[in-house]
């Protein structure tokens, strides 16, 4: 069984996942979640993927979820 | 068409054997609402025919309930009067044996009992003193939420989103804020609670971190800063103060709206950056913001509870509400985002009063 990932590496992690997609025109946004204990980063996006493109589900390590959260409106 | 006129006085244009079209239905509903029900209606009414709890004259109707009639979907073609009873005892008796007479037996009969009109919940009423939760905003905007209360410069001030006490950065420093928010009846002069003071502007081609604002509290106008009002089960709680400077994903929160009242939810990412959140001005990004998802069967927030208050489950502030989205997050309720509180108190120069 893997070690669970720490704060410091998943945020390391989403730093990457940020430089790396930044530009990607469905991103709403990239944060810190848990899975299993252990830290992780969730990539929320505005609508799914185009088919045929993928975005990782590990990236130095550190799990990533996807979740498609549409449009984020003020309340 | 021959006209028959019953001993009630209205004619029966129905006969015996023939499909009621819509067009008839309609003009036998009228006439029967005209002849019979409305009379009834009004007359049960002043001579205290119906019972009625005693209560005072100037809560009480004038108009009693009777039986309301309509038109009922076809069946086989054919349109029926749809008779609703709002009263047990006019299931049988002359008026409706007269409507059923009339209607040659088409008619769909239903009990519907008392109607009433859905009661306002109490955070959208205006509440004094001022509690965290309660419907308010600036006097141009349609209604947000009372977060918290706050102090600067020996000020008391009502702590909520710029949006809903800055109007997007529209508002001026004066500008009047209502309890409750124009959408809920607030009233520029009778239900002003105190004035626009301070808060974080928006940036257009930067990343945001911030939504917040606060609203200096008139004098006189008494408020309670630490009651949650029926927060956790119904039951209320008291605010105990600023809860850490940083949550976790899993950790459980509660907040206290004008849209959808008192919810639980669950944290499900921190540290959330490049957050696109559509304004009415521009789409805004903001970085390190707070997603949250119910804990519960209704959403854990909706349109009008920007400004709430989260707080964990130490009853600790945590979290400023500011938008949120309708999918994803436990059962597709949608998600929740707010600001650090932290954050939005040194911005802001201010206090939580607790």
């Amino acid at each position: 069984m893997s070690p669970r990932i720490t704060l410091h590496k998943a945020r390391a992690a989403k730093a990457a996942v940020l430089k790396a997609f930044r530009r990607l025109p469905n991103l709403g946004g990239v944060g810190i979640t848990k899975v299993a204990g252990g830290y992780a980063v969730k990539i929320n996006l505005r609508e799914p993927m185009p088919k045929g493109a993928q975005l990782p589900g590990e990236i130095e390590g550190v799990p990533v979820t996807i979740e498609v959260t549409g449009v984020i409106r003020k309340q | 068409m021959t006209s028959v006129i019953g001993s009630d006085g209205l004619q029966d244009e129905f006969p015996t054997g023939m499909r009621m079209k819509l067009e008839s239905a309609r003009e036998l509903k009228a006439k029967l609402v005209e002849g019979l029900v409305a009379p009834f209606t009004q007359k049960a009414a002043s001579n205290g025919g119906l019972a009625m709890a005693a209560r005072a004259m100037t809560t009480a109707s004038s108009v009693q309930r009777s039986i309301a009639l309509g038109v009922a979907p076809p069946r086989g073609g054919q349109f029926r009067l749809a008779v609703r009873v709002q009263r047990q005892a006019l299931l049988s008796g002359p008026l409706m044996e007269k409507i059923v007479r009339q209607a040659r037996g088409e008619v769909e009969v239903r009990m519907v009992g008392r109607l009433d009109k859905r009661a306002l919940p109490w955070y959208r009423k205006p509440v004094r003193p001022l509690l965290p939760g309660g419907s308010c905003g600036h006097v141009e905007i349609t209604s947000g939420t009372i977060g918290a209360f706050c102090e600067r410069g020996g000020k008391v001030c009502v702590l909520s989103n710029n949006h809903v006490l800055a109007n997007e950065d529209f508002g001026k420093v004066g500008d009047r804020i209502v309890q409750p928010g124009p959408s809920d009846g607030g009233r520029p002069t009778d239900d002003r609670i105190g004035h626009l003071s301070h808060w974080v502007r928006f940036r257009k081609s930067k990343p945001n971190f911030l939504d917040c604002a606060l609203a200096e509290v008139d004098d006189g106008i008494d408020f309670d800063p630490v009651k949650l009002r029926g927060l956790v089960d119904g039951k209320n709680t008291k605010l105990k103060g600023l809860g850490p400077e940083v949550v976790d994903a899993g950790d459980v929160v509660y907040k206290l709206g004008r849209m959808t009242g008192a919810t639980k939810g669950r944290v499900t990412a921190f540290d959330v950056d490049n957050l696109v959140v559509n304004y009415d001005t521009a789409n805004l990004r903001f970085d390190n913001q707070i997603e949250i998802e119910s804990a519960g069967k209704k959403p854990f927030s909706d349109g009008g509870d920007s400004g709430s208050l989260i707080v964990n489950a130490r009853m600790e502030a945590v979290g400023l509400l500011f938008c949120g989205g309708e999918m994803g997050g436990a059962h597709k309720l949608g998600l929740t985002y707010a600001n650090p509180i932290h954050e939005v108190l040194g911005s802001l120069k201010a206090k939580l009063l607790t």
